[in-house]
C-alpha cells in the first residue's frame, strides 16, 4: 500500500488553516449581530481540532522524496476531503443544509465552480455570504498553485508542455515551489483588492464588493445576491467582465511580469487567442440580438458582454436579460463555456490551449494526407509539442465530452430532463456555475435536482477540477500499490 | 493541378447508371397504371445523357487509376453529383419538389440518413416511393465499397489501419480492388434477398417488403408509409432488427463466412462490442420501463429492441415513439445515434471500431500517468494501434463535433427551437433519420424546416457519411497545392 501519511501530514495543516479561515466570517457575524456566529465557531473548532491532531500524528511521516503519485493523492485528498469541514458551517448555521446540499456548496465553492443551493441569498448572515466568497478565494488561489507547480510534472492532460526543462520530478521542483507560491499569492492578493475597490468605486456595498471581488478573481461565482450581478447598477457590469477577463488569464504570466518581464504576458498564444474568440463571439452574438429584436444598443452589448464573459472564464456570474434572448445565445454560450478561459488560470473547461493544439493537430491530418511520409512537428508559443503531451491533451478533450455524455445519461436515469441534465453536467465539469435549463429556471438554483443528480454534478465539479485523469487514476487499484 | 479526367470519367459513368436505373420506377408506374412514368422517363433521359457526356469527355483521361488527391476528389463528387441527379424524378415528377427539398431527399437517400422532406408519402404513387428505396439501397452499396476500398488507403479517421488487413486477409484469393467489390456486392444482394423473402413472408406486401428491406439492409430508413414502421408490429420488428444488426456488421466478415470461415466473425472485437452495447442498452431502457411504469415485458423488449436497434445502426425506422417514454430512454437513444454501427457496413455513425480505439487511447494515457516512463502500448485485437492512427482516430472525434457544433449553430440561427436543432444535427451529421422537435411535422417529415436549414443539414449529411475529412480537406489550400 502507497504510504499516504506525507499527505495526510500537508492536509492537516490545511485543514487546521481552514478551521483558522473560519474565524474570519465567525467574527463578522459577531460584529453584525446576525446569531450565527456560533455556527462558525463550532465548525473552526471542528476542523482547527481535527488538522492538529493530523498533524500531531503524522508529524514522523515525512519521508524525503515526494513522488509523483503522492502528488496525486494531494491533489484529490485536498479537493475531496476540505470541502467535507467547509461545509460544516451551511450545515451547523444558516441555511441549515442536510449533508448533500451542503457539501454540493462547499465543492462548488471550492472548485471555483459556483452553482449553489441556497435560495435568498440576500436574507443570508453576512458571514455565510463571506464564507462562500472565501471558499471560492481559496479555491482559485489553491488551483492556480496546482496548475502551475503539479500537474505539469504530474504531465495531466496535456499540461507537461509547460513543464520547465530539465525539472521531471517535483523532488526538484518543490524547492522553487515556495518561491512561486509567494510571488502568486501576492499577484493573486492584489488582483483582488484592485476588484473589490473597484466594486466598491461603482457602488457596490462594503461586503458586496468583497464578495464579489473574491468571486470574480478566483473566477468562481458565488454571489451574495439571488440577482447576481442583477442587482447593482450597470458600471457593475464592465468592471466585472474586466476582472473576470482577468481572473483568466494564466497565472505564471502575472509572476513574470511582477518580477520584470512583460514580454511573455503580451506574446502569450492563449491570451491572444482567447481575447480574440471573446471578442468574435461577443461580436455575433450582440450583433444578432440587435438584428433580431428591438432592443437599444448599450444594454445589449452590456448584457452579451457579461454574460459571455461569465460563462467562457467559468465564473458564473449572470446579469440582465441574455437567458431569454433564444437558443442561438444559448448555443453560443454552451460552445463558449466548452471552451473555457486559459490554462493555468482558476478557469476550467477544455481551455484555450488544448483547443487550439487540436486545431492544429487535425490541419497537421490534413496535411499529413497530401505528403504522409513527412514528419509534421506541431509548434506551440515557438516550442515543438512532443507526441507524449498531445497524447495526452487528447485523450482529456475526447474523455471530457464522452464524460458529458456519460454523465448527462446517468442524469436523465433519475428522471430529469434531457435540457437540465446536459446543462447541468456542462456547467460543472467545466467548472462554470451558469444555470441554464427547467430545472434550474425556477428558482436560480441547483437545489431542486434530485439527490442521486446532486451527487452527479459534485463528480463532474471535482473531474472536471482535477483535470479529470487525476481523478480517474485514482480508481486504478495499480495505483496505490507499492 | 489535379487531373480532373479520371474522376470525371468514374463519375459520368455512375451517373449514367444511375440514369439507367430509372427505368426501374418507371416500369413499376408504367405497370400500375401511373401516368407518372412520363416524368420519370425525362428524368432517365437527362441523367443518362449528362453522364455519358461527361464520361465521353473525360474518356481517354481513365485506366491510369487514381492518386491519392483524386480518390478524395471523387468520394466526395460521386456524393454530390448522384444526389443531383437523383432528385430529378421527384422534381419533375410526384411530389414535384422545389430544388431543396429535391436534393434533400435525394442526399437523404443516397447518404442513407431517411429523415424525409414528404409529407403523405401513403399517397405517392409507387414510382417515387420505389426510386427513394433504390436510392438508399445504392447509398449503402456505395459507402460499402468506398469504406473497404478507399477509405483505408485515404488515411481518414483511423481506417487505415484496416488497410493491410482488407488487403491481405482477402489478399492471397482477391488481391484487387474490383475482386473485393465484386465480393461485397455479392453479400449485399444476398442480404437483400433474404430480408425481402423474410419480410414477405411475415406477412408485408411485395411492393412493401421491397421498399422495406432496401431501407433496412442499406441502414436508410425511408419507408413508403407516414408510420414508418408501425404497422408491421410484431415478428416482422424482430427480423428486421435482425437484419439491421446484420447490414452494420463489417461486410469483410460475411465474405470470410461465405468462404468458409466463421472465425472471423464471431473473433471480430468491433461484432462483439455491438452486439453486446445494444444488449446493454436495451436492457437498460427495458429495465426502466419495468420498474418505473410496470410495463409488460415481452411488448417493451419487442419495441426497445426495434427502436433501439434502428437508432443504433442508424437505419431510423420507427414503430412506437420511444422519446416519450421519458429523458432516459431518449437519452440511450441519442448516445445509440452518436455510437453507431461498425466500420465497413452500412452502418452510420462515429462507428464501434473508433470508440474501442479511444478508450485504450485514454487507457494509455491513465497508465502512463502512474508510471511516466513506462512503455505502453494501444492494442486492438492482439495488434499494436500505431499513434498516427490514434491521433487520427481523435481527429475524427474532433471534426464530428465540430461539424455538429457548426450545423446546431447555424440551425438556431435559421429560427429553429433548440431541441429540434440539437436533433436536426444529430441526425444529419449522424445519418441517422427521424427529426424530434415543434417544427417536425406530425409525420416526422421535416418540410416545415427553412430552406437554409435543409441545406444545413445536407452539408450535414454529406460530411457525416464521407467521414469529415474527405470532404474538409477539399477546402484546405495546402490539399490543392502540388
Amino acid at each position: 500500500m502507497l504510504d499516504l501519511r506525507p499527505v495526510g501530514y500537508i492536509i492537516g495543516h490545511l485543514r487546521t488553516l481552514l478551521g483558522l479561515l473560519m474565524l474570519v466570517p465567525a467574527g463578522l457575524d459577531w460584529w453584525v449581530v446576525s446569531g450565527n456566529a456560533a455556527a462558525f465557531m463550532w465548525s473552526a473548532f471542528a476542523t482547527t481540532g481535527t488538522g492538529l491532531m493530523l498533524v500531531l500524528a503524522l508529524r514522523n511521516a515525512v519521508g524525503p522524496r515526494f513522488s509523483n503519485r503522492l502528488a496525486f493523492a494531494l491533489t484529490l485528498g485536498i479537493w475531496l476531503g476540505l470541502p467535507l469541514f467547509g461545509a460544516l458551517p451551511f450545515m451547523i448555521g444558516a441555511p441549515g443544509h442536510g449533508f448533500t446540499y451542503a457539501y454540493f456548496e462547499a465543492v462548488s465553492g471550492i472548485t471555483t465552480t459556483g452553482s449553489t443551493v441556497i435560495i435568498g441569498l440576500d436574507a443570508l448572515p453576512d458571514g455565510m455570504n463571506l464564507w462562500r466568497g472565501m471558499l471560492n478565494w481559496l479555491g482559485g488561489l489553491g488551483i492556480a498553485f496546482i496548475a502551475m507547480i503539479f500537474l505539469p510534472v504530474m504531465r495531466v492532460g496535456g499540461m507537461q508542455f509547460f513543464r520547465t526543462e530539465g525539472f521531471d520530478t517535483l523532488g526538484k521542483i518543490l524547492p522553487r515551489a515556495s518561491d512561486i507560491a509567494l510571488s502568486l499569492l501576492a499577484v493573486y492578493a492584489a488582483l483582488t483588492v484592485a476588484c473589490i475597490l473597484t466594486y466598491a468605486a461603482v457602488g457596490m456595498t462594503a461586503l458586496d464588493a468583497v464578495v464579489n471581488g473574491m468571486a470574480t478573481v478566483a473566477t468562481g461565482g458565488f454571489s451574495p445576491s439571488d440577482a447576481s450581478f442583477g442587482k447593482y447598477p450597470g458600471a457593475a457590469d464592465y468592471a466585472g467582465a474586466l476582472f473576470m477577463i482577468l481572473g483568466s488569464m494564466p497565472y505564471i504570466r502575472y509572476v513574470q511580469l511582477v518580477r520584470g518581464s512583460a514580454g511573455p504576458f503580451l506574446r502569450d498564444p492563449q491570451i491572444v487567442a482567447f481575447l480574440r474568440w471573446l471578442t468574435a463571439a461577443v461580436t455575433v452574438v450582440v450583433a444578432w440580438r440587435l438584428a433580431t429584436s428591438e432592443s437599444a444598443f448599450e444594454p445589449t452589448l452590456r448584457d452579451g458582454l457579461f454574460n459571455l464573459v461569465s460563462i467562457f472564464t467559468g465564473t458564473g456570474f449572470f446579469s440582465g436579460t441574455f437567458a431569454t434572448w433564444g437558443s442561438f445565445g444559448l448555443i453560443a454560450a454552451f460552445m463558449v463555456g466548452m471552451i473555457g478561459g486559459c490554462s493555468g488560470s482558476s478557469s476550467g473547461a477544455l481551455t484555450v490551449f488544448r483547443v487550439q493544439l487540436m486545431g492544429a493537430a487535425i490541419v497537421a491530418q490534413v496535411q499529413g494526407i497530401r505528403a504522409p511520409h513527412r514528419i509534421a512537428l506541431l509548434k506551440y508559443a515557438g516550442r515543438a509539442v512532443d507526441q507524449d503531451a498531445l497524447g495526452a491533451l487528447m485523450a482529456f478533450v475526447t474523455g471530457y465530452i464522452l464524460l458529458i455524455g456519460v454523465l448527462s445519461v446517468a442524469i436523465t436515469m433519475v428522471g430529469v430532463d434531457l435540457t437540465s441534465a446536459l446543462f447541468g453536467v456542462w456547467t460543472s465539469i467545466g467548472n462554470i456555475g451558469y444555470g441554464i435549463g427547467p430545472l434550474v429556471a425556477g428558482t436560480g438554483t441547483f437545489i431542486e435536482f434530485p439527490t442521486a443528480a446532486e451527487w452527479i454534478l459534485i463528480a463532474a465539479m471535482l473531474l472536471g477540477r482535477l483535470a479529470l485523469l487525476t481523478v480517474l487514476v485514482a480508481l486504478l487499484p495499480q495505483f496505490w500499490r507499492r | 493541378m489535379i487531373d480532373f479526367r479520371p474522376v470525371g470519367y468514374v463519375i459520368g459513368l455512375l451517373v449514367a447508371t444511375l440514369g439507367a436505373t430509372m427505368l426501374f420506377p418507371l416500369a413499376l408506374d408504367l405497370a400500375s397504371g401511373n401516368r407518372n412514368w412520363m416524368a420519370t422517363l425525362m428524368a432517365a433521359v437527362i441523367t443518362g445523357a449528362a453522364g455519358g457526356v461527361l464520361a465521353l469527355a473525360c474518356a481517354n483521361g481513365a485506366g491510369r487509376g487514381l492518386t491519392l488527391p483524386q480518390s478524395f476528389l471523387l468520394t466526395t463528387g460521386v456524393w454530390v453529383a448522384l444526389p443531383l441527379f437523383g432528385g430529378l424524378p421527384l422534381m419533375l415528377g410526384a411530389p414535384g419538389l422545389g430544388l431543396t427539398d429535391a436534393m434533400f431527399e435525394a442526399v437523404s437517400g443516397i447518404t442513407t440518413t431517411g429523415t424525409t422532406v414528404i409529407a403523405g408519402l401513403d399517397a405517392l404513387p409507387p414510382g417515387p416511393n420505389l426510386w427513394r428505396g433504390i436510392l438508399q439501397w445504392l447509398g449503402g452499396l456505395g459507402i460499402v465499397i468506398v469504406a473497404m476500398v478507399f477509405l483505408p488507403v485515404m488515411k481518414v479517421g483511423g481506417m487505415q489501419f484496416f488497410r493491410s488487413e482488407g488487403f491481405d486477409t482477402l489478399g492471397k484469393i482477391l488481391p484487387r480492388a474490383l475482386d473485393i467489390s465484386t465480393a461485397l456486392i455479392e453479400v449485399y444482394l444476398a442480404l437483400t434477398l433474404t430480408c425481402a423473402l423474410t419480410f414477405y413472408a411475415l406477412g408485408m406486401n411485395g411492393f412493401d417488403a421491397v421498399m422495406h428491406t432496401f431501407a433496412t439492409v442499406s441502414t436508410g430508413g425511408f419507408s413508403n408509409h407516414d408510420t414508418s414502421f408501425a404497422r408491421y408490429q410484431g415478428a416482422a420488428e424482430y427480423a428486421a432488427s435482425l437484419f439491421m444488426l446484420l447490414a452494420s456488421m463489417p461486410f469483410i466478415r460475411f465474405v470470410q463466412l461465405a468462404q468458409g470461415s466463421a472465425a472471423p466473425l464471431w473473433r471480430d472485437a468491433q461484432v462483439r462490442a455491438y452486439l453486446r452495447w445494444n444488449g446493454y442498452a436495451i436492457a437498460a431502457v427495458l429495465t426502466y420501463e419495468m420498474l418505473a411504469k410496470d410495463a409488460p415485458f415481452w411488448t417493451t423488449l419487442r419495441e426497445s429492441t426495434f427502436n433501439i436497434v434502428s437508432v443504433f445502426s442508424g437505419t431510423g425506422f420507427t414503430s412506437v415513439d420511444l422519446t416519450l417514454w421519458g429523458p432516459f430512454p431518449f437519452t440511450v437513444l441519442i448516445v445509440a445515434g452518436l455510437i453507431g454501427g461498425c466500420t465497413a457496413s452500412t452502418g452510420c455513425s462515429v462507428k464501434v471500431f473508433r470508440y474501442l480505439i479511444l478508450f485504450e487511447a485514454i487507457r494509455k494515457q491513465i497508465r502512463l500517468l502512474r508510471d511516466p516512463h513506462a512503455v505502453v502500448s494501444v492494442r486492438y485485437e492482439g495488434r499494436t494501434v500505431g499513434t498516427d492512427v490514434v491521433n487520427s482516430v481523435i481527429v475524427f472525434f474532433t471534426l464530428f463535433i465540430a461539424t455538429c457544433g457548426i450545423v446546431v449553430v447555424g440551425l438556431s440561427l435559421t429560427g429553429l427551437q433548440a431541441k429540434t436543432a440539437i436533433t436536426a444535427a444529430w441526425t444529419s451529421v449522424a445519418n441517422i433519420g427521424p427529426a424530434f422537435g415543434p417544427e417536425v411535422g406530425p409525420t416526422g417529415a421535416v418540410n416545415g424546416f427553412p430552406a437554409t436549414a435543409k441545406w444545413l443539414m445536407i452539408a450535414g449529411m454529406l460530411a457525416g457519411r464521407l467521414e469529415f475529412l474527405s470532404v474538409f480537406v477539399l477546402f484546405m489550400p495546402q490539399f490543392w497545392r502540388r
